[in-house]
């Protein structure tokens, strides 16, 4: 039987399923492809000052830096129609820093919680990008511990414990960002699954390490899991008694009266409050999934997360989806 | 009663789990946002019809309430459990006086002797010896054996001997209780054995798994005994004026049988015959002649000795004693009665000390009024009444006599035209109040004076009130006092045993019966408990 706690432990989030593995299998890294029409400034670009170490020439495609084509070794292939760039061993393992929110809040709604959505996101990625040799990072955002790291190479297992260990995690009110600075450097990608309800000050001390991501050249995905248009529907109107994920907390529940008015006031606070972290990080480009629950019908939790991590363009340009 | 609570109580949790909550709970990530929204304004009702078909923590208090209910509904019903054989014995032998009743073979001490070897033996054939106690039994317990083999119990048996004692069963009641109570020490009781005359009381009958073995060995016999005496004495004299002795025929009475009397000294007196009633009581009437020790035995006295001779020390005339408190002492003085504070008969005082009288005082008061005596005539009298028995109302109308108020608490007995009486009487305490005499001469005043005192003598020492009690001693012809009439005499009852030997070895097993409800009301505590450690720990879920 399983009790209610004070936070989604590790204990109560499920693997992905077993019939994942072929379908993840199918993914690779799009960091290491072209087409990335939405970053700017390129975060393969090495950073003022250093070197990249060289690998090997290969065939220009578009969508390569044309900074890369080496015209002298174009000129003595003798194929100027066939221009040569250089690969760099920096391109070639990525550090891919995954940082899961995991606040009270995340743990709700019960019917499939956004803390399981984010968990199977997380291992999901982490399993692509280290069978593709690349490096993983889980971070805890408002997690009391620093950032894990999964075995280099390890099984699906490893990257299950790995992820369940994240999310044993005590929580605190401070989003700890200080463990994760250094890992953003150029060329990795700064992955953020949260449904973004933190304080303001959170949402500022965020905004600050998003920025210095990005001038770092770091590719910052928000995974915004909004699970508002499911919580609305569920409420209906009239007298509620509204708790929040906190069941102890004596400041909740409370009582009020939910009519067509004030759920408009409320989605409106929410979209206020959202908007208030893109507004901090005006100025830097921004990739923002939403992943929103259904007014109705909501699926078995597998199916839900399926559509949504096949279907979403942003991922899609992470990895790339094997012929046939 | 129990089922109104009951009622109450089920109706009560029912309403409880009907209850509505006032405003539905809901759970949502987003509840921060929600906090400057006004609280709600409509009202809703508390109660809706509704079964908690998914709540688990209902189902648990359901099956509760229902084990409750089970436990109330089969309070009397009883379910079997398993007997075992004795591991402690204890052995009670009565000592008491018609233990000397004869029968077929011996005395039923013999009879008892026997059947106390008979149990020892099988118990010395036990595979596992129980260890036995040993106790004899009359008016008192005397604890004789402890923590013994059933080896030891025979040299013990030998030496003991009925005693002049009454029987009392409240020692082997105690005896039981004390059993009952448990297992204690290395030799712990588990069964008790009583070998007695008496029949099983009711409380035997109920005792399960065969650990009480009560055998009587009792047989009818014919017996007639002393069961009551009575006396009547002379309130003014003190003196003994007839005995009253009560005999009882046990079976059948002897159509011959006589009162024998000797007097002090050990001579003669006229013999009486018994004429037994229908229902077997024999009454005899004698008046002692002087005082001293008088003998009475009946003869044919039956197979029960010690209840057919009887000596009664009559006492000597001791005369009235009295608390006077008159300064004249002239009366009682000229009557012979002893003058005495010290537990008086009877108290004689002025009419003034009614008012600092002690109303808890019982022993019969006459209060003397010695106002001026004036003549009036009879207004009203209470008419019949033994006070004023022979009392010349001519006399007392044309003589001066003295009236007085009614005191407070009396009833007037005769009242003159002023609206005083002459006397007046009180029930509780006992009191009269007099202003007609004594006086001393052969006037008609005198007379009627004298009368109206004696005759209140006589309604102040005569029963209800004032009854002086007899001051006799029966004993038996050994000086030992014997209770009349303690049953001891009663030997034509049929023997009832009840319990079996083999119980007790285990060569049988009973089916021992227990209620049942204890064991669903401990049930209902363990889902109580369960039901609430759930709660607690189980969170939203549970509940």
């Amino acid at each position: 039987m399983a009790f209610a706690a004070e936070r989604s432990g590790a204990d109560e989030l499920r693997r992905l399923p077993a019939n994942w593995q072929a379908l993840l299998g199918r993914y690779r890294l799009r960091a290491r492809q072209k087409n990335r029409p939405a970053l700017v400034g390129g975060h393969l670009t090495r950073r003022k000052g250093q070197s990249l170490e060289f690998r090997e020439f290969a065939a220009y495609t578009p969508g390569d830096d044309i900074r890369h084509v080496d015209w002298r070794a174009t000129a003595r292939m003798g194929q100027m129609d066939q221009w040569l760039v250089r690969r760099f061993q920096s391109e070639e393992q990525m550090t891919l820093n995954i940082s899961v929110d995991l606040r009270p809040t995340m743990a709700l709604p019960e019917v499939c919680s956004k803390h399981q959505v984010a968990a199977w996101l997380a291992e999901a990625v982490a399993r692509i990008a280290l069978a593709e040799g690349d490096r993983v990072v889980l971070h805890g955002l408002f997690g009391r511990r620093g950032p894990l790291e999964p075995l280099r190479g390890g099984g699906s297992s490893a990257v299950t414990g790995a992820v369940r260990r994240l999310f044993a995690h005590e929580t605190v009110a401070e989003p700890g960002l200080n463990g994760i600075q250094q890992l953003l450097k150029p060329a990795s990608v700064w992955l953020i699954i949260s449904d973004f309800y933190g304080e303001d000050s959170a949402h500022a001390a965020l905004a600050e390490r998003i920025l210095a991501a990005r001038r770092g050249l770091c590719w910052v995905i928000l995974v915004d899991l909004d699970t508002w248009p499911y919580e609305r529907s569920q409420l209906g109107q009239g007298a509620r008694e509204i708790e929040g994920a906190i069941p102890h907390d004596y400041a909740s529940p409370q009582r009020y009266q939910i009519n067509q008015e004030a759920l408009t006031h409320v989605e409106q606070k929410i979209r206020r409050h959202k908007q208030s972290l893109l507004t901090w990080c005006k100025g830097v480009s921004l990739d923002r999934v939403v992943w929103s629950w259904p007014a109705t019908a909501m699926p078995p939790a597998e199916i839900f997360f399926r559509e949504k991590f096949i279907d979403d363009p942003v991922l899609a340009r992470l990895f790339m989806r094997e012929a046939g | 009663m129990i089922w109104l609570l009951f009622g109450f109580g089920f109706g009560g949790w029912l309403l409880v789990h009907m209850t509505r909550p006032y405003a539905q709970k809901y759970r949502i990530s987003a509840a921060q946002f929600f906090r400057d929204l006004p609280p709600p304004q409509e009202k809703q009702p508390r109660f809706r019809l509704t079964v908690p078909l998914r709540s688990p923590s209902f189902w648990l208090q359901l099956a509760w309430w229902l084990l409750v209910w089970a436990a109330l509904m089969f309070m009397h019903r009883k379910v079997d459990v398993g007997g075992r054989a004795a591991s402690g014995v204890w052995l009670m032998m009565d000592t008491s006086a018609s233990m000397t009743v004869p029968t077929e073979n011996g005395s039923r001490f013999d009879k008892a002797l026997v059947s106390a070897e008979g149990v020892t033996l099988q118990l010395k054939a036990m595979d596992s010896l129980p260890c036995i106690r040993l106790s004899a039994f009359d008016l008192t317990r005397r604890d004789l054996l402890n923590d013994a083999a059933p080896t030891e119990v025979s040299g013990v048996l030998a030496s003991l001997a009925p005693r002049l004692h009454d029987t009392t069963l409240n020692v082997v009641r105690q005896v039981w209780r004390q059993i009952e109570q448990g297992p204690e020490g290395d030799c712990a009781m588990t069964h008790l054995v009583v070998i007695t005359d008496r029949p099983a009381p009711d409380w035997t009958f109920e005792v399960a798994d065969g650990r009480l073995l009560w055998i009587d060995v009792a047989e009818p016999r014919n017996n007639i005994g002393f069961v009551d005496l009575e006396a009547a004495r002379d309130p003014l004299s003190g003196e003994t004026r007839a005995l009253t002795i009560s005999s009882l025929a046990y079976g059948k009475p002897p159509v011959d049988a006589l009162l024998k009397i000797s007097g002090p000294d050990g001579q003669s007196l006229p013999q009486q015959p018994l004429s037994f009633s229908r229902e077997g009581t024999a009454r005899n009437r004698f008046v002692p002649k002087r005082p001293g020790a008088y003998l009475f035995e009946l003869v044919p006295g039956g197979d029960y000795a010690f209840d057919d001779r009887l000596v009664i020390q009559v006492p000597p005339a001791e005369g009235l004693q009295v608390d006077w408190q008159l300064n004249d002492r002239t009366l009682p003085q000229v009557a012979g009665w002893q003058i005495t504070s010290e537990d008086p008969d009877l108290r004689v005082l002025p009419i003034g000390a009614l008012e600092t009288a002690q109303n808890n005082v019982t022993i019969p008061s006459l209060y003397l009024a010695d106002q001026p005596a004036e003549r009036r005539n009879i207004r009203d009298f209470q008419e019949d009444d033994i006070l004023l028995a022979d009392i010349n109302f001519d006399v007392l109308e044309r003589q001066a006599f003295a009236t007085f108020s009614l005191p407070t608490g009396f009833e007037p007995v005769i009242r003159a035209d002023n609206g005083q009486v002459w006397m007046a009487r009180r029930s509780e305490p006992p009191a009269l109040a007099l202003s007609l005499g004594p006086r001393f001469g052969s006037s008609d005043a005198a007379k009627l004076s004298m009368l109206a005192f004696f005759n209140s003598l006589r309604w102040l020492l005569t029963a209800p009130h004032g009854d002086i009690a007899p001051r006799l001693a029966p004993r038996d012809a050994e000086s030992v006092r014997l209770t009349l009439g303690s049953g001891e005499g009663d030997t034509s009852r049929q023997a009832l045993s009840t319990g079996d030997l083999a119980y007790l070895t285990g060569e049988r097993q009973i089916a021992a019966q227990q209620p049942l409800w204890p064991t669903l009301v401990a049930l209902a505590a363990v889902l109580f408990a369960l039901e609430r450690v759930l709660a607690a720990f189980g969170g939203a879920r549970w509940r």
